[in-house]
C-alpha cells in the first residue's frame, strides 16, 4: 500500500486525486476489516472461556422439588395410585411425608413401588420438557427420561433413620417364664442321734426315731432315694429297720448292705413310690446288743420333683423352726437307756437382726443318783451330774441338770444363746442320761417331738434374722445342683464346682457328709486347691451334722472360678463318694427388650431364643409357660439416606 | 500543502484505527477480567448454597435424630427398670447419660449402640466431609420432660457451627430442637416393679367414653381388665412412674389393678383401693366397694390436684358404692 504522488497536468491532478480518495477508501475498508477481524477473534475467543452453566431457574426447580416431596404429607395427596397402596397395606403411615415414603419403599427394596410412587407423583407437577430423576444413595428410584439432558441441576436432603433392608420401624419383645416346670432334689437330712444301747438279741436295747417332714402340695415327687448310714447290729435276728409312711415302704435290716461286714452300715437304697406329697413319717428302729445304735453322718432322703413353678416374691426377711426328731431309746435286757440328738442350723454371714431361741422337751427322763462316771469333754464325770447336757457350738455344756424333773422342758430365749451362735453352720446336741459310749437311763428317755400336732410341744431350735437385701434377686428361679465327691473313700475327699454363666447371684450351699464312722470332721472351702478357710468343724465328737452350711463369701459366683469343698476326718475315719455339695443359684426368669425386628413374630421368637437360653439349660423348653410383651414403631438411627433429586433440561 | 494536507488526514486516519484496536484491547481484557470475577462469584454462590442447603438439611435431619435418640433412650429406661426391678433416681439425668454415650449408670445399653446423638453426630460429620464441609455441634442441653399426659417431650439445646474447608465462608447457630415420643405402648414399670416383675401392663389411653350406665358397669370392668389409663392430675405423671414417685402431677395418668390376674400368679391382695399409685403405695385412703364388681373392686375417693373431682366422680360410681 504504498503512495506515490506525481506533479502534472489536471487530469493528471484529477487522476491523482481519484487515487487519493480511492485509498482512503481502501484503507478504512482494511481497517475496518482489520476491525471485524479482531472483534470476531475476540468473540470466539470468550465464547471459548464461558462454557455452559447451569441455568438458575433449575437449581431453584430441583431444591423446591424436593422440598416440596420433603413437606407433602401422603394424607394431603389426592392420587387414586397412592390410594391403591394405602388400601393394599402398602403404605402404613398415612402421615410420612412423601419423601420418607419412597425412603421406606426404598428400605424395604420395594424398588417397582417406590419407582410407580413417585412417576405418579410428580408426573403433573413437572412439564414434560424438563428431565427429571430421583436416587436414593446413588441407587436409581426414578427416573423421566425426555428431554436428553443439556443443563442439569440435583438438590440433596439426608433423611436418618432409613437404610436399605433395614427396617424403618420395628418391634421388640421381652420374655418371661411366669411358669415353668422345674426339676429340682430336696434333700432331708437326718443328723447323728441315738441311741439303742446294749440288750441281747432276744431283748435289745432300741432307739425309735420318728422324722417328720413336710414336701410342698404342688410337687411332684419323681423318684426318692435313702442313702442309709447307721451304726447297729449286723448279726442275730433280722428286724424291720426303716419304715415310710405307716408302712408303706419297709426295710429290713437284712436287706441293707454292712459294707464290708461292719457295724457301720452305708447303702444307697431306691425308695421310689415311698414319699410323697405333704407329711411324710419315716421311723428308724436302731439296735446294737454289742455296742449302741445310732445314726451316723450321711443319712439323708433325696426326693427328686418337678415343680410347676413360677418367679415367687422374695422378702428379706427369714423364720425357720428346726425340729428335733421325736426320739425314744428303749431299754433292752440290760436295762441301759439313753437318748441323744444333734441338730445344725445355718445364719449367713450377713445376718442381721438374729434372734435363736430353743425348747428341749424331754421325757421319762431318769434322775439318776448313784456313783457311776463318764469319760467326758475334761476328763470323767460323774453321771449323777448330767443326766441333761445341752452343747451349743461347743466341746464345752451350754447347760446341763443334775435333777431334772421326768418330762424336763428347757426353754433358751435369744438373749441367752446368742454369745453361743457362729456364722454358718450352727450344731445343737442334746444329751439324756447318757454321753460318749456311757448311758445311766432307764426305761424311755425321750426327746420329744411332735411337730405336726403339737409344734408348740415339741422340742426345737426357731431362728429368725433378716438379710441386708432379698434373698433372691427380683425376677430370679432358684436352681439348686448336686454334686458327688465321687472317685474312693479316704480320710480327706475334695471336689470342685462351677456357678453356670447365667447365675445372676448364688444361692445357700451345702456340703453332705457322708462317713461309716465319724469323729471330728472339718470342713474347708474357697476357690483355692487345696482350700484352706475351714467354714466348719465339730464342736465335739459324734457332732458332726450330714448337713454342712458353706458361707457364699468363701466362693466365686464367677463361672471361670473352681470353688472347691475338702472334707477331712481328724481320726481318719473315711468320707464316702457319696458325699455331696449342694449348691443353688439364681437365675433371670425373664429376658428384657432387644435388637429392633421388622415383625412382630422375629421379636416373639427372638424373646423366646433368649428367655431359652438363659433358663432352657436348667427348664426343659416344652415346660415353659411364656408370656411376651411387644413394643411396635421403635425407630433405628439407620443411615442417613442420601436422597438425591436431579433436574434437567 | 496539499501533500501536508493529505499526510495530515492519513495521520487522523491511523490515530483513529489506532484508538480503535485500543479499544478493542481495552474491551478484550475487561471481559476476561469480568468472566474471571463472574466465574469466582459463580462458585462463592453455589458453595454458600450448597452449605446453606447442608445446614438447613441438617436441622431438619436433628429432629429425626433427636426423636429417635430419645425414644431409645426412653425404652432403655424402661429396660432397665424391668431388669433390675429398681426405679430411676434422677430420670433426666439417666436420659442425658443414654441419649449422648448410650450407657445407663456407666453400663452400656445395648438399646443404644449405634443409636445415640452422638452417633448421630459422626454420621453427619461423615456427610459434611465429603462436601468438604466441616461441621461442629456442641450440645448445650438436654431436657426430657412431660408435655401432656400422653407425650414425653425432648428438648435438646444445640449449636451448630459450619464452615468450609477453604474457609468461603461459615455458619453458626444456636437452636433447640424439640420431639415428642407418645408414651402408647410404653410399659408402666410401677406394675413390674411392685410384682416382683410378675405383672407388666402398657400404656394405652381408655377407649372408653363413659363407664357406668345406671348400674351397669361393663364399660369399668373392661377398663380394668384391659389395663387401660385415664388421665388424672391427682394421679403422678410417666416419668414420676419411672422415679417410682408416686405423687401427683399435672400430667398424672392412672389405671385400676385387675387384682384377679395378680392372684393369678401368686401375688397376695391387698385390701386397698385398686387405683395403681394408691393399691401400689404406701397411701391407704378409705375405699368402697362398687356395687356389681367382684369382690376386691374398691374405689378410693382421692380429688384431684384441683380439687373439683374424685376417683368417685372420674369413674362415675357414686351412685354405686
Amino acid at each position: 500500500m504504498a503512495v506515490r504522488y506525481r506533479k502534472g497536468s489536471g487530469n493528471n491532478v484529477s487522476w491523482s486525486f481519484f487515487c487519493l480518495q480511492k485509498k482512503g477508501f481502501f484503507f478504512t475498508v482494511d481497517a475496518l476489516l482489520a476491525a471485524s477481524i479482531l472483534l470476531g477473534g475476540l468473540i470466539i475467543l470468550s465464547s471459548n472461556y464461558i462454557s455452559t452453566q447451569p441455568t438458575i431457574h433449575l437449581n431453584y426447580l430441583s431444591q423446591d422439588i424436593i422440598n416440596c416431596l420433603d413437606t407433602l404429607k401422603i394424607n394431603e395427596l389426592n392420587n387414586s395410585y397412592v390410594d391403591g397402596l394405602i388400601a393394599n397395606g402398602n403404605i402404613t403411615d398415612t402421615n410420612n411425608s412423601i419423601l420418607q415414603q419412597v425412603g421406606e419403599f426404598w428400605a424395604a427394596e420395594k424398588f417397582e413401588i417406590a419407582r410407580m410412587f413417585m412417576g405418579n407423583i410428580t408426573e403433573d407437577i413437572l412439564p414434560d420438557r424438563y428431565g427429571f430423576g430421583m436416587w436414593i444413595s446413588e441407587d436409581l428410584i426414578y427416573q423421566r427420561d425426555n428431554p436428553p439432558p443439556s443443563s442439569r441441576s440435583s438438590a440433596r436432603k439426608l433423611i436418618s433413620g432409613i437404610e436399605k433392608k433395614k427396617p424403618v420401624k420395628g418391634f421388640i419383645s421381652k420374655a418371661r417364664a411366669n411358669n415353668f416346670i422345674k426339676v429340682g432334689t430336696e434333700v432331708i437330712s437326718f443328723s447323728p442321734e441315738g441311741a439303742g444301747w446294749e440288750g441281747d438279741f432276744s431283748n435289745p436295747g432300741e432307739v425309735v426315731i420318728q422324722k417328720y417332714f413336710e414336701l410342698p402340695a404342688n410337687i411332684n415327687v419323681t423318684n426318692s432315694t435313702f442313702y442309709v448310714s447307721l451304726h447297729m447290729e449286723d448279726d442275730g435276728p433280722d428286724w424291720q429297720v426303716i419304715n415310710i409312711n405307716n408302712g408303706l415302704c419297709t426295710i429290713n435290716r437284712d436287706q441293707i448292705d454292712f459294707f464290708g461286714g461292719e457295724e457301720g452300715t452305708f447303702d444307697i437304697i431306691n425308695i421310689a413310690g415311698c414319699i410323697h406329697n405333704g407329711t411324710n413319717k419315716v421311723t428308724l428302729r436302731l439296735r446294737n446288743p454289742g455296742y449302741n445304735g445310732h445314726i451316723h453322718p450321711g443319712m439323708l432322703i433325696k426326693v427328686d420333683y418337678n415343680i410347676n413353678e413360677s418367679t415367687q416374691t422374695y422378702n428379706n426377711t427369714f423364720s425357720k423352726r428346726y425340729y428335733f426328731d421325736n426320739l425314744t431309746s428303749n431299754e433292752g435286757s440290760t436295762h441301759q437307756s439313753g437318748a441323744w440328738a444333734s441338730l445344725p442350723f445355718y445364719i449367713p454371714e450377713d445376718a442381721v437382726n438374729i434372734s435363736v431361741s430353743m425348747r428341749i422337751a424331754g421325757k421319762n427322763i431318769r434322775n439318776y443318783t448313784g456313783s457311776g462316771t463318764f469319760s467326758s469333754w475334761s476328763g470323767w464325770k460323774y453321771m449323777r451330774d448330767y443326766d441333761y447336757i445341752l452343747f451349743v457350738n461347743g466341746g464345752s455344756p451350754f447347760a446341763s441338770s443334775a435333777n431334772p424333773a421326768a418330762n424336763p422342758v428347757y426353754s433358751y430365749n435369744s438373749s441367752q444363746i446368742s454369745s453361743k451362735l457362729v456364722d454358718g453352720t450352727n450344731v445343737v446336741s442334746v444329751y439324756f442320761n447318757n454321753y460318749g459310749d456311757s448311758s445311766w437311763g432307764g426305761g424311755h428317755p425321750q426327746i420329744y417331738s411332735d411337730p405336726i400336732n403339737y409344734p408348740n410341744n415339741s422340742s426345737y431350735v426357731e431362728v429368725n434374722y433378716s438379710l441386708p437385701q432379698a434373698v433372691a434377686p427380683y425376677g430370679s428361679i432358684k436352681i439348686t445342683h448336686f454334686k458327688e465327691f465321687g472317685g474312693s473313700a479316704n480320710w480327706l475327699k475334695e471336689t470342685s464346682f462351677k456357678f453356670p454363666q447365667q447365675a445372676i447371684e448364688m444361692g445357700d450351699v451345702f456340703t453332705h457328709i457322708v462317713q461309716q464312722y465319724s469323729y471330728i470332721v472339718d470342713v474347708r472351702a474357697d476357690t483355692y486347691t487345696p482350700p484352706s478357710h475351714l467354714v466348719f468343724t465339730s464342736p465335739s465328737s459324734r457332732a458332726v451334722p450330714t448337713t454342712v452350711f458353706i458361707p457364699g463369701s468363701v466362693l466365686d459366683l464367677s463361672s471361670t472360678a473352681n470353688n472347691y469343698v475338702r472334707v477331712s476326718d481328724r481320726n481318719y475315719n473315711e468320707i464316702l463318694p457319696e458325699t455331696s455339695v449342694e449348691y443353688s443359684f439364681y437365675v433371670p426368669s425373664f429376658v428384657g427388650y432387644r435388637n429392633v425386628f421388622a415383625t412382630q413374630n422375629e421379636a416373639e421368637t427372638d424373646a423366646l431364643s433368649r428367655l431359652n437360653q438363659t433358663v432352657g439349660v436348667f427348664v426343659s423348653a416344652e415346660n415353659l409357660v411364656v408370656e411376651s410383651s411387644e413394643m411396635r414403631d421403635v425407630p433405628t438411627m439407620w443411615g442417613p439416606a442420601v436422597m438425591e433429586v436431579r433436574v434437567w433440561h | 500543502m496539499a501533500l501536508r494536507f493529505t499526510y495530515g488526514k492519513k495521520g487522523v486516519f491511523f490515530t483513529f484505527v489506532a484508538c480503535i484496536f485500543l479499544s478493542l484491547l481495552i474491551f478484550s481484557t475487561s471481559v476476561g477480567h469480568n468472566y474471571e470475577l463472574r466465574q469466582k462469584s459463580f462458585v462463592m454462590e453455589t458453595r454458600v448454597d450448597t452449605m446453606n442447603h447442608f445446614v438447613s438439611d441438617v436441622e431438619e435431619d436433628i429432629e429425626r435424630a433427636a426423636y429417635i435418640a430419645g425414644f431409645r433412650s426412653l425404652i432403655s429406661l424402661v429396660e432397665h427398670v424391668i431388669s433390675t426391678g429398681e426405679y430411676i433416681s434422677d430420670v433426666n439425668s439417666s436420659f442425658n447419660e443414654l441419649f449422648l454415650n448410650g450407657t445407663i449408670d456407666g453400663t452400656n445399653s445395648s438399646f443404644l449402640v449405634n443409636n445415640t446423638f452422638v452417633d448421630w453426630i459422626d454420621k453427619i460429620d461423615d456427610e459434611a466431609s465429603k462436601i468438604n464441609l466441616i461441621i461442629n455441634f456442641s450440645i448445650n442441653n438436654i431436657s426430657v420432660t412431660q408435655a401432656d399426659p400422653w407425650r414425653i417431650k425432648i428438648d435438646v439445646g444445640v449449636g451448630i457451627n459450619v464452615s468450609d474447608e477453604e474457609e468461603i465462608s461459615s455458619w453458626n447457630k444456636n437452636k433447640v430442637i424439640t420431639s415428642y415420643v407418645e408414651l402408647d405402648g410404653f410399659e408402666d414399670p410401677i406394675y413390674v416393679v411392685e410384682t416382683n416383675g410378675l405383672v407388666d401392663n402398657t400404656v394405652r389411653r381408655t377407649n372408653f367414653s363413659y363407664f357406668v350406665s345406671g348400674t351397669d358397669i361393663s364399660n369399668l370392668l373392661e377398663h380394668t381388665y384391659g389395663g387401660y389409663y385415664i388421665e388424672f392430675t391427682g394421679a403422678p405423671s410417666y416419668l414420676m412412674r419411672l422415679e417410682g414417685d408416686f405423687g401427683s402431677s399435672a400430667y398424672g395418668i392412672e389405671s385400676l389393678v385387675d387384682i384377679a390376674e395378680l392372684m393369678s400368679k401368686g401375688i397376695s391382695a391387698k385390701d386397698k383401693s385398686i387405683v395403681d399409685y394408691i393399691y401400689f403405695g404406701s397411701n391407704n385412703p378409705t375405699k368402697y366397694h362398687v356395687s356389681g364388681a367382684p369382690s376386691w373392686f374398691k374405689l378410693d375417693n382421692s380429688s384431684n390436684a384441683e380439687n373439683n373431682q374424685t376417683h368417685l366422680d372420674l369413674y362415675e360410681v357414686n351412685g354405686l358404692i
